[in-house]
């Protein structure tokens, strides 16, 4: 059976710090201002539930 | 979903938590109510930041592999949970990074096939070493 290629994460934020995702409230999220004052966990869920 | 009963270990780690799911804000608010989630949940529609992170798009033996299918089972039995329907590409497959303040990736964990997933108890052990 065919795998995907396999996972590649970057070794820095940059790339994602400047990307914008709605929130479950729709208010707009920068993803850079989670991490701008504390350390953040970022967790890509495959599908929700 | 274990994460959201390790909310307060993040909080008192000094660090947030956050969760990114496909499809929209409307998907990702039901998805908190469902799960009587307290975590932010962004919702990323067209995976950008998944591929912006690195997540990988399996293939038919990273979705039901008999490893995959049986480790997906059996986290359902322990965690009394069923999965529902999913939204979304099924075959994105997810992670997670822990990123320092200054925007370094200390510690990553991007999943191989469905069933590969970091537990609560590795993202937590590798974001307080981000903030000691």
């Amino acid at each position: 059976m065919p795998a995907g290629r396999a996972p590649n994460p970057p070794s820095t934020a940059d790339g994602l710090a400047d990307i914008v995702l709605p929130d479950h409230e729709a208010h707009d999220v920068r993803l850079g201002e989670l991490w701008s004052e504390q350390p953040a966990a970022l967790v890509w869920l495959r599908h929700y539930g | 979903m274990q994460l959201h009963r390790a909310r307060s270990e993040f909080d008192q780690a000094g660090a947030r938590i956050v969760l990114i799911g496909q499809a929209t804000p409307r998907h990702a608010a039901h998805f908190r109510r469902r799960q009587g989630i307290q975590l932010p949940v962004l919702a990323d529609e067209e995976r950008v930041s998944y591929r912006a992170a690195g997540a990988k798009v399996g293939g038919v033996a990273d979705l039901v592999s008999p490893k995959v299918v049986v480790k997906g089972a059996l986290t359902g039995l322990r965690e009394k949970t069923i999965q529902g329907r999913t939204v979304g590409s099924p075959t994105q497959l997810g992670g997670a990074l822990v990123i320092a303040a200054d925007g370094r990736i200390t510690w990553s964990h991007m999943s191989e096939d469905a069933g590969d997933n970091a537990t609560p108890e590795e993202i937590l052990a590798a974001v307080r070493t981000t903030v000691a």
